[in-house]
């Protein structure tokens, strides 16, 4: 079983459209568990159009509560609180989406009044794609903890595809470098980059491609809507040129393919001739190709 | 033979690209003694006409040949004027590799994959296709070895 993890830096490039339209070509032939980890804004779900099983609560982050029958008002915990977390006059009152849970106020309490909970930050739903699996985590409005919420997310992905005995976990990564994405990456054996050939993503890109070396990473990239600017192109091909990068594909830009997401499908099988969706195919080809992948730029690739 | 070979970087170790009018790098490779001159093009974010400027350019270079992806109508008409051979279906791969097959005459008489672009009447938004361009004798040139 292999984890394949699409991320793009930029958001708006076509990471779930992306995701999407490889897992419908890849799931032909194999049994996959998609997993989103974008869990401030999930939504790979509404492009594969998942049908929901269950849903589970989760509770991986932590708050501070004062039990008051037993507070003094000392203020002690306010002055150790570097949060600025507690407030109030002469009880201390937490305000919850400051604290993040630390327990220096719980340490310094002299009663021990104060109790370091955990709360419900998030939920993870399991839900069905034909015969394959999705699992999906969206973090609490105003709630902390993302990164471990996405260790949540991972951990249930891979129990579904033990069950299903699936072939490949494909992530729908977060956009940007932070908390989410580092534990997307955690435990991933490839990762794709889609970017297109803006300066926008083009510097977003870089960042990515910084966090993912840190990881070690084999780490191919997608060019989406590849012929909007020559320039941009241009600047992209000498920028993996210089970092060893591989090209996986150039997907050119077709305005029917936003249309036929508004639709709720999927233009690599509504449109199997366009342009775009040769190109996913071919890409989709390529990672079906059993074995290890040498890149041409000497990388190892880690596909199916 | 000199041939252009369509590329994302400067030497031989470079990777290829898949575009003639928009590769970066243009590789004029003498086939016999791999002396490579490392052309870099100019016109690959030129708004229009990056396939003639590409064309012109390799020509200045005194290239006879050319070996890339896929080569678009109006670069096609300038090449065969040009008298400048095609050979497409160049895959990503580093641009030694490619001379090798290159030289194994696994190009020649290769014919354009039909792609979505030529083959789909695909240009209400993008005045991009000329249309079906298949079966116009690629490979064959008006004058040869000038």
């Amino acid at each position: 079983m292999r984890e394949i993890v699409i991320l793009s830096g930029k958001g708006g490039v076509g990471k779930s459209s992306l995701t999407a339209a490889l897992g419908s070509l890849l799931g032909r032939r194999h049994t996959l568990v998609f997993a989103d980890t974008d869990v401030d804004a999930p939504n790979l779900h509404l492009v594969l159009g998942a049908v929901p099983v269950e849903s589970h609560q989760v509770s991986v982050s932590e708050k501070a509560f004062v039990e008051p029958d037993r507070c003094i008002g000392c203020g002690l915990c306010m002055g150790v609180c570097r949060f600025g977390a507690i407030v109030g006059e002469s009880r201390p009152v937490i305000a919850r989406y400051s604290c993040e849970g630390c327990g220096a106020c719980a340490i310094v309490c002299p009663e021990e009044a104060i109790d370091i909970r955990q709360v419900v930050n998030g939920r993870v739903d399991i839900m069905r794609v034909g015969d394959h699996r999705m699992v999906s985590g969206s973090l609490g409005i105003g709630e902390s903890s993302s990164g471990r919420l996405v260790d949540v997310v991972k951990r249930m992905a891979r129990e579904q595809a033990g069950e299903i005995n699936a072939d490949l976990i494909l992530t729908d990564g977060p956009p940007g470098i932070g908390c989410p994405v580092i534990a997307t990456l955690k435990g991933a054996e490839q990762v794709i980059v889609v970017t297109e050939p803006t300066p926008s993503a083009l510097s977003d890109l870089g960042r990515v491609v910084e966090v993912t070396r840190g990881f070690h990473l084999p780490l191919g990239v997608v060019l989406n809507r590849a012929d909007i600017s020559a320039e941009g192109r241009v600047q992209l091909i000498h920028f993996l040129h210089e970092q060893r990068l591989e090209l996986l594909a150039e997907i050119p830009y077709d305005p029917e393919l936003p249309r036929a997401l508004a639709r709720g499908e999927l233009a690599v099988i509504t449109r199997p001739d366009a342009d775009s969706s040769r190109a996913i195919r071919q890409l989709a080809r390529r990672m079906e190709t059993p074995g290890p992948d040498r890149g041409h730029t000497g990388q190892v690739l880690q596909f199916l | 033979m000199k041939l252009c070979i369509t590329a994302t970087g400067p030497d031989l170790d470079s990777v290829t690209d898949l575009s003639f009018g928009r590769a970066p790098w243009l590789l004029i490779v003498d086939t016999d003694s791999l002396n490579v001159e490392a052309v870099e093009n100019s016109s690959a974010a030129a708004r229009q006409g990056a396939g003639i400027a590409a064309t012109q350019l390799i020509v200045d270079h005194g290239a006879e040949a050319l070996l890339t992806g896929r080569v678009g109508p109006k670069a096609r008409a300038a090449l065969d004027a040009a008298g400048v051979r095609i050979y497409e279906g160049l895959a990503r791969e580093p641009v030694r590799e490619a001379l090798q097959r290159f030289k194994e005459e696994r190009f020649s008489g290769v014919r354009a994959e039909k792609t979505a672009s030529t083959a789909v009447g695909d240009s209400r938004c993008r005045g991009r296709g000329m249309g079906r361009r298949q079966g116009m004798g690629q490979g064959q040139c008006m004058r040869r070895g000038g």
